[in-house]
């Protein structure tokens, strides 16, 4: 390894342990991505398998962000158009902004409703890989989505949707291609308001790039509500810890009426039975006799 | 976008460019290697099962519970459907077969309630049916999810040397157990609980802790709390069925321990799982008719 | 085989013991009222194909030109489409004839187990219940399922 790569290995390492925030790759960093040979299943497929999860703060806004609530400033992760912007039609810009405005209700995720995809994939909790030959899963955890990927020569099921879409996939090299469609209208692409309608039609590329790190790169075309198909791209980790998992997402209908996630690790989490109480209080309620004393 | 620091990666990016994209289109293995069941060559030989590489039994593929499903496939169905529905479904114009009732048969009823847990379920059934938690799209919980949306919708197993992971159709209800050895967390509680899986000769073994009191059994109010402790065991006795039991205790429940008995099938090669979103559309809690006791909320 | 079929036989006898309301995930009869079977014609005006249950609104035409309002409530779109349903099967506008089960608290609304669709096929609107009255009655001496 020559020492510039090595260097810049280093110094890309030291930057991305104390910055959460997407780096550009180096130079260095795109040759051994690029000649990084994964394990392998028995059938030579590439082992997608652990634990993922991206770094960026693309979920706030794919088209980047400056630096707000303490957090840094986010560079576009979209690397075509060049300009990092989503090429919306003009009415479809205008339903964008309109989303924006309302984000703070409208936003289908801060009610709980599962995040789609891509928006899944950049979400900042972690999702796992479940692969075995012939068979592959990615499982998220917020609301306990996932996608199923079946093989590409079954045909996409046509005339529903789907919070998740309908996931198709092959192997190219050792890439893993993703297609999906039947994502129907109801999910955004980010907590900012860009959003699809029910024509999205996303395919998703997944390529080890060492053993702790993925590329996902995403061509998103939608003729309703886009110009012309554009790409998004960055880097998934690994999550080497030992015991790492997916935790179980659900959420409870708040007093407010919207639905919010509710950790397992919450004591909150747990009702505690006490059943004289409850039946006390039907009987208050005249709906069972009282109890004899 | 980043651009190449020199020529030279440039053209190891386009040779890679070429190498990736041009011929190996390899496509999915056609399912679960299993597919073709080994017949057995003499009748009387119990069948042969499945195997990983490692020599444990294959329990990869989509299942469902048996009972009611018979119902569904003798009722009148169109070729419209896809083909997963064409598993006996055609013909007849009869009335299907009422599916089922709460339970199969395998389910030990009544389950054996201390006096005050009788009554509240007694209560719940007939002023709380609107507090199923199944009725607002919550996870159905252990050993529900298996027994009762599993006659509709089918669960697909995917096994790995680490994992083994059950993704339900009903409410896209997932678990990924480890068969680590690794212990139960603390100060966590969940819907499904907390699942570790180790194998005892050709029966996987799946102990399930750490619930958060919210799931319940039925729709009839039939409950647990708490203090659910379940063991599953899913065994293959041939390569299209599985025999699956659950061993229930709950000490502030139950007065003792009870086991439920199902039998999985395999779904037949071309169904699939059709996704089941549930909370994103969910607005029956406010259908819910004055006869169920739902004071608290509006109906139509 | 003749063996497999009496065991499916005798699991679906053991089956219709009991309660016999279809799977839905809530009760459906609490909600609907297998005594009275209803068929309604009429022009759609709504339709959602979501979960857990999907809905039509429809239109009925009475004698006098007036028109009355009917839900209807089927079961989810994975079963539906297993049955032939797609999103565009029906649209508002569209004549459609639903058989099913009347809402135990008088309302127009009703659990639809049959339909026919604008293209003439008949396609299941949810699982299919036998009512209780029509089911054998439990067995003596053997718990009833709740």
């Amino acid at each position: 390894m020559n020492r510039p790569g090595f260097l810049f290995s280093a110094i890309a390492a030291a930057l991305l342990l104390s910055c959460p925030v997407l780096r550009a790759a180096e130079p260095g960093d795109q040759n051994q991505a690029a000649n990084f040979v994964p394990p392998k299943l028995s059938d030579g497929t590439p082992d997608l398998r652990g634990i993922w999860q991206a770094r960026t703060s693309a979920y706030l806004n794919v088209e980047g962000h400056p630096a707000l609530d303490g957090g840094a400033a986010a560079k576009s992760i979209i690397v075509d158009p060049a300009d990092g912007k989503i090429p919306y039609l003009p009415a479809a810009l205008a339903q964008r902004d309109a989303n924006r405005k309302d984000r703070k209700d409208a936003d289908p995720a801060s009610n709980c409703f599962q995040a789609g995809v891509p928006r899944a994939v950049y979400l900042p909790t972690p999702f796992q890989i479940v692969q075995s030959v012939g068979n592959l899963a990615i499982v998220y955890t917020d609301d306990h989505a996932f996608q199923l990927v079946l093989p590409s020569t079954l045909p996409h099921d046509d005339g529903i949707d789907f919070f998740m879409g309908d996931s198709r996939g092959h192997w190219e090299g050792n890439t893993l291609i993703v297609d999906v469609t039947d994502l129907g209208d109801q999910t955004w692409l980010d907590a900012s308001g860009n959003y699809h309608s029910d024509q999205l039609h996303v395919v998703g590329r997944y390529t080890l790039t060492g053993p702790n790190t993925m590329n996902y790169e995403a061509t998103l075309e939608d003729p309703g509500v886009y110009s012309r198909p554009w790409t998004i791209r960055f880097t998934l980790y690994r999550d080497k810890q030992p015991g790492a998992r997916i935790i179980e997402d659900e959420c409870l209908e708040g007093a407010d009426g919207r639905w919010q996630h509710l950790s397992p690790f919450d004591p909150k989490a747990v009702v505690h039975h006490d059943y004289p109480a409850e039946m006390a209080a039907a009987a208050a309620k005249g709906q069972i006799e009282p109890k004899k004393p | 976008m980043t651009r190449p620091a020199s020529i030279a990666t440039a053209l190891a990016q386009a040779a890679l460019l070429v190498l990736i994209v041009s011929p190996v289109r390899a496509a999915f293995a056609q399912g679960s290697p299993q597919q073709d069941s080994p017949a057995a060559a003499d009748k009387n030989q119990p069948a042969a099962i499945p195997r990983l590489a490692d020599g444990r039994p294959d329990l990869q593929g989509l299942w469902h519970n048996e009972i009611g499903y018979p119902g569904f496939r003798n009722t009148n169905q169109l070729s419209g459907g896809r083909g997963n529905a064409a598993q006996g479904f055609g013909g007849g114009s009869k009335p299907a077969v009422a599916v089922g009732q709460f339970h199969s048969p395998g389910v030990p009823l009544p389950f054996p309630y201390l006096p005050i847990a009788q009554q509240v379920k007694d209560y719940r059934d007939v002023y709380d049916p609107y507090h199923d938690p199944e009725a607002h799209c919550h996870l159905p919980g252990v050993p529900r999810e298996t027994e009762q949306p599993t006659a509709l919708f089918p669960v697909k197993i995917i096994q790995d040397a680490k994992y083994i992971t059950l993704l339900y159709e009903y409410v896209h209800d997932v678990r990924i157990i480890p068969e680590d050895g690794s212990p139960h967390p603390k100060n966590y509680w969940a819907w499904n609980g907390d699942s570790r899986a180790h194998w005892e000769g050709d029966t996987l073994v799946v102990d399930v802790t750490n619930f958060n009191g919210r799931t319940w059994l039925d729709m009839e109010a039939n409950f647990v709390d708490e203090n659910e402790h379940v063991v599953e065991r899913y065994t293959l006795t041939d390569a299209d069925t599985i025999a699956y039991s659950a061993t229930v205790e709950d000490t502030t429940v139950f007065t003792k321990p009870w086991t439920m008995h199902l039998t999985l099938k395999r779904n037949a090669a071309k169904d699939e799982i059709v996704p089941y979103d549930c909370h994103e559309g969910e607005r029956d809690s406010q259908h819910y008719t004055r006869s169920e006791g739902n004071t608290g909320n509006k109906h139509e | 085989m003749n063996r497999k079929r009496f065991a499916i036989f005798a699991a679906l006898l053991l089956s219709l013991l009991g309660a016999g309301s279809a799977f839905a995930h809530h009760s459906f009869s609490a909600e609907f009222d297998f005594d009275k079977p209803v068929t309604i014609h009429g022009s759609v005006t709504k339709w959602e194909m979501i979960n857990p249950h999907s809905y039509i609104s429809i239109d009925v035409k009475n004698d006098d030109e007036s028109l009355t309002h009917w839900s209807v409530q089927m079961g989810a779109p994975s079963f539906l489409y297993r049955n032939g349903w797609r999103k565009d099967s029906i649209k508002p506008g569209d004549d459609l004839t639903i058989s099913g089960f009347r809402a135990k608290d008088g309302t127009n609304t009703i659990f639809g187990q049959q339909a026919r669709l604008p293209d003439g096929r008949q396609v299941l609107g949810g699982p299919a219940v036998t009512p209780p009255s029509a089911q054998n009655p439990p067995t003596p001496g053997k718990p009833a399922n709740q």
